[in-house]
């Protein structure tokens, strides 16, 4: 183990109805949360392939945020359910593949919720901190060979 | 080309404008406080935590941008009208906002220098009220800040639309002085912003309630409120049902003010849940050591949702320009928004009580209603065609850094060029220039977001012919220098849109090619109506139908609501019928199919083919009459019309009611009745052809045969979906409207009639897809053409073809959500720009 203070990575995917906007009002409240945050926005959170989460965590990220509308304010109309689902799937997935599946979280935050989009943020943060690197890492210091 | 006054800013007015200037007509639009939604709608006074003000107040700020066709005034009053319709002489007073709205950025500089009073807003720069402006003007890099000085204006206008924000009732009329009690807006305000969750409900003591009682006056003296407090307080109750399962939570009313099925499935989901309706006479409370006792229920918070009080200044407006009022709202003529005056209209709140859906019909059927007295618009200039730059295979990245939105970071990105600018939008020649000279076809900026100047950057990029599609924007600002983002997530962040510009293709967004031509199915009075506002203005209307209604089958019952005696209420529809007949194309024939989708539909009836761009479904209904009860329950089979209690009291019918569970607002002044059951007294049985129709279309029907619309929400989602978007894109091109969708007054036809006709006009303009660069494409070597796309995507823009047998778009009715994307398990369907190859290639370095 190292001894230098872990920075985790956390990619979050933003939708660009509700938790884009939040993000936007954070911003331009200057709410400050931490810059281990990545955002990328995309149109609605069931643009998020499953295989987006996982690749981002695959690439060296600690966790990721999937971000969307509250359920029944989808500006698709059924966007969320369907990503809801997807990480759903995705945490099984994980689990029973023996990885932590907490390093998905799917979070509801509306557009005018910027408070609340920064509370999650720290909060979240937080968390990962405490958990420690990802999994995937771990597979990484091994030297990459593919394990029968 | 027109032009309107449009004085007061309530979610109507703001329909208005944005559909005027949409139509080509200019429109003065007098705002009576320092900022869009300064002075709140009913919207904001009842829904404060919405998203829905910001994006209505975008959607209006957009649409001034794009047509240049709204001038605003803020902090203004109408001080006088003269002059006749069509020439109009208004004189009002103004004072200019002491931050111009449309020229700030938000870069922050005077909060610095001066004193600045700072409201934050979603989407957008937030507002701000400087005290000291005169003392510093030069701070401001794009001079937005103003001196506010008061000034009188005259202007010359054809025609005046009065819109005024309501106020609502002080709560202490119901509940005195009394503590633990709280008005609605100051309960919604615990949760604004922060997400609905058990640690923000608080009381005053800084208790945490575990009964909650809703209290809506509906019923009591002198309330005036229409089926919106209802629907808004029912669905809170249960948001706070769903965060804490074991709150007690009580709705205290006299009267229930849901109308039509999908708004009673609130009230049955309510009782599913177990909140507990009391239908009270009147409100008892009395104050005992820490808690209150309403009607013999224990409550430790009593929210109370007020209706609609009469503001001072509707009165001053109403006698200033002489307008005839009852109870305070404006008289208007049988059939329109024309008030007693000629050429002024009065529309949203200012009328009587509505939702926000009927402020939303009256802002959108005011403009055929207005046009009589404007001068014909003119015509949109057409666009450009721009000579793209096209090259997939060899991307030449530059990068654009904004300081304004870098602040002290200094990114290390990796790309062809790295250009710095001060304020990259004070520039665009120069971005321009830049871009022509070094040959750049990849185009990352590194600015603020898109709801401030990211999409001006985007038209930017364009004009030097680099396409959307090229275009890559980080929002350095607020996402990573106003929130503590280190160098480290700026270059990350600015990497990865290098590396996922540099795969993304060319993809071109064709404009919609619309059929121009209207096809009204059924013979209701609405279809009448709104034949009679398209006749104009659109190349073909056409009527299917095998006859007409009588007209008093409009009015639900055969005794109107106008006071018109059944001659007058037959020779005015009469003389409509005739003029409108003479000029459409009558096919006397029932419908037989329907194909094709907006812009593009295919009719069949009898021996004749019709094409048409959009549908208007208005088949009317048939009148029930007898019995003697006013209302019934849902268990019952009929929700009857409001009509029926105006019909017993003119007929002098003793007639009894109970809950008023009805479709309309009418209601609001039961006949001398006493509560009991019985059978309906008069109702609308809608045609069967609806369930043909509804077949034809995928559309929904109710277990009484009216078809599924807009402002009866399933489940809520498109009430929130047509408050987001301008409604007109909202429902594939099918209207509908009178009798088709439920039973409603001659008024209300009109209304709904009037929205159809002219969203129906707006769709026949060839537009852009709705996305806008976010476009579905298939990749032809991929594709099985499986079809899994096709039922994945809500628009209908995807189709198999049946030639190839391989997934097509049509792109104008994309939305670009991706549905399909993730659908798709041979990876042919992808949303550009989102294509795994860049989203992957994006990740690599974000994460870094």
């Amino acid at each position: 183990m190292s001894e230098k203070k872990f920075d985790p990575v956390i990619v979050g995917f933003f939708c660009n109805w509700c938790t884009s906007a939040a993000a936007d009002l954070a911003g331009t409240s200057r709410l400050h949360y931490p810059p281990n945050i990545r955002p990328i926005r995309v149109m609605c959170s069931s643009t998020v392939d499953p295989v987006y989460l996982i690749r981002a965590l695959q690439e060296g990220a600690d966790a990721t945020i999937l971000g969307g509308c509250h359920p029944g304010d989808c500006h698709y109309i059924t966007g969320n359910y369907k990503a809801r689902r997807r990480v759903a799937i995705v945490k099984t997935v994980l689990k029973s593949l023996g990885f932590d599946d907490t390093r998905v979280l799917l979070e509801w935050i509306s557009g005018s919720e910027g408070p609340k989009f920064a509370r999650v943020m720290n909060e979240y943060t937080d968390y990962i901190k405490q958990r420690g690197p990802s999994d995937f890492k771990y597979l990484d210091s091994l030297g990459g060979e593919e394990v029968e | 080309m027109g032009k309107v006054l449009i004085y007061g800013l309530s979610l109507a007015a703001y329909r208005a404008a944005a559909n005027f200037a949409r139509a080509g007509h200019k429109v003065i639009l007098l705002n009576r406080g320092e900022f869009i939604w300064h002075k709140f709608t009913q919207m904001q006074w009842q829904q404060p935590r919405d998203i829905i003000n910001g994006y209505s107040k975008g959607i209006l700020l957009n649409i001034a941008n794009m047509t240049g066709n709204i001038e605003f005034y803020h902090n203004s009053e109408l001080l006088e009208v003269t002059g006749a319709p069509g020439n109009f002489t208004v004189k009002f007073k103004h004072r200019p906002q002491t931050v111009n709205e449309f020229k700030c950025i938000g870069c922050d500089l005077c909060h610095e220098k001066c004193d600045v009073n700072y409201i934050p807003m979603p989407l957008g720069p937030g507002m701000r009220i400087i005290k000291n402006a005169e003392e510093c003007l030069d701070v401001c890099p794009v001079k937005a800040i103003q001196i506010p000085k008061e000034e009188e204006k005259e202007e010359k206008v054809d025609a005046v639309i009065l819109s005024p924000e309501y106020e609502p009732e002080d709560i202490k009329k119901y509940v005195g002085d009394r503590k633990y009690t709280i008005s609605f807006r100051d309960f919604a305000f615990m949760f604004r912003g922060k997400g609905v969750d058990k640690q923000f409900l608080k009381r005053e003591d800084g208790k945490t309630p575990s009964s909650l009682g809703f209290f809506i006056p509906a019923g009591f003296e002198g309330y005036f409120g229409s089926y919106e407090e209802h629907v808004i307080v029912f669905r809170e109750a249960l948001n706070m049902k769903e965060m804490d399962p074991n709150l007690d939570v009580h709705i205290f009313l006299k009267e229930v003010r849901l109308y039509g099925h999908n708004q009673m499935f609130l009230y049955d989901k309510a009782i599913e849940k177990g909140i507990n309706v009391h239908i009270i006479n009147d409100l008892k409370i009395e104050e005992q050591d820490n808690h209150l006792r309403v009607n013999d229920v224990d409550i430790d918070l009593l929210v109370v949702m007020p209706g609609q009080k009469i503001p001072d200044n509707w009165k001053k407006l109403a006698e200033n320009i002489g307008l005839e009022t009852e109870h305070g709202f404006a008289v208007t003529k049988p059939f329109t928004f024309e008030t007693t005056k000629e050429g002024i209209f009065a529309i949203g709140e200012f009328v009587k009580p509505v939702g926000s859906a009927e402020a939303i019909y009256h802002g959108t059927a005011i403009v055929p209603q207005a046009e009589k007295y404007l001068k014909p618009p003119q015509a949109p200039p057409e666009p450009k065609q721009v000579e793209w730059v096209r090259d997939d295979f060899n991307p030449k990245v530059g990068v654009f850094l904004c300081r304004c939105a870098l602040g002290d970071l200094n990114p290390k990105v990796k790309a062809d060029y790295v250009i710095e600018k001060d304020y990259l939008c004070l520039h665009p020649e120069e971005i321009v220039k830049e871009i022509k000279e070094k040959g750049i076809n990849r185009v990352v900026f590194g600015a603020c977001s898109p709801a401030l100047r990211g999409t001006m950057l985007e038209m930017v990029a364009s004009k030097a012919g680099i396409h959307p599609s090229y275009v890559e924007l980080v929002q350095l600002r607020e996402y990573v220098s106003r929130v503590g983002g280190d160098e480290r997530k700026a270059t990350a962040m600015l990497n990865g849109a290098v590396e996922k510009s540099k795969a993304n293709y060319f993809v071109d967004i064709p404009t919609n090619a619309v059929t121009k031509g209207v096809a009204i199915i059924g013979g209701g009075l609405a279809s009448i109506i709104a034949a009679d506002y398209l006749v104009d203005k659109v190349p073909l209307v056409y009527i299917i139908t095998k006859e007409f209604d009588d007209p008093h089958n409009a009015t639900g019952v055969k005794e109107n609501t106008l006071n018109m005696s059944e001659d007058e209420l037959k020779s005015w529809y009469n003389s409509l019928k005739d003029r409108v007949l003479k000029r459409v194309k009558w096919i006397k024939e029932d419908i037989e199919s329907i194909d094709g989708y907006l812009g593009n539909f295919v009719l069949k009836a009898g021996n004749e083919e019709i094409k048409a761009g959009v549908l208007i479904i208005a088949t009317g209904g048939d009148i029930v009459e007898g019995g003697e009860h006013i209302t019934s329950r849902m268990e019952g089979d009929t929700l009857h019309s409001s009509l029926a209690s105006i019909y017993a009291k003119r007929k002098n019918i003793s007639a009894t009611y109970d809950l008023m569970k009805s479709y309309s607002l009418l209601d609001a002044e039961p006949p001398d009745a006493k509560r009991g059951e019985g059978e309906p007294i008069a109702y609308v049985k809608p045609r069967d052809i609806n369930r043909k129709i509804a077949e034809m279309l995928g559309m929904r029907l109710d277990k009484e045969g009216f078809l599924f619309f807009a402002e009866e929400p399933r489940e809520w989602v498109e009430r929130v979906g047509i408050q987001f978007t301008l409604l007109e894109d909202a429902f594939g091109g099918v209207f509908v409207a009178g009798l088709a969708h439920r039973p409603m007054s001659i008024e209300e036809e009109v209304e709904e009639a009037g929205f159809a006709a002219q969203s129906a006009v707006y769709l026949m303009n060839d537009r852009p897809s709705p996305a806008g660069k976010f476009v579905s494409v298939t990749n032809p070597r991929k594709c099985a053409g499986c079809g899994i796309c096709v039922d994945a995507c809500f628009a209908g823009a995807r189709y198999i073809d049946e030639e190839d047998h391989i997934a097509k778009v049509r792109t104008e009715l994309c939305v670009g959500c991706a549905a399909c994307a993730n659908a798709c398990p041979s990876g042919a369907a992808v949303v550009m720009p989102y294509n795994p190859n860049g989203v992957f290639k994006m990740l690599k370095e974000v994460v870094k």
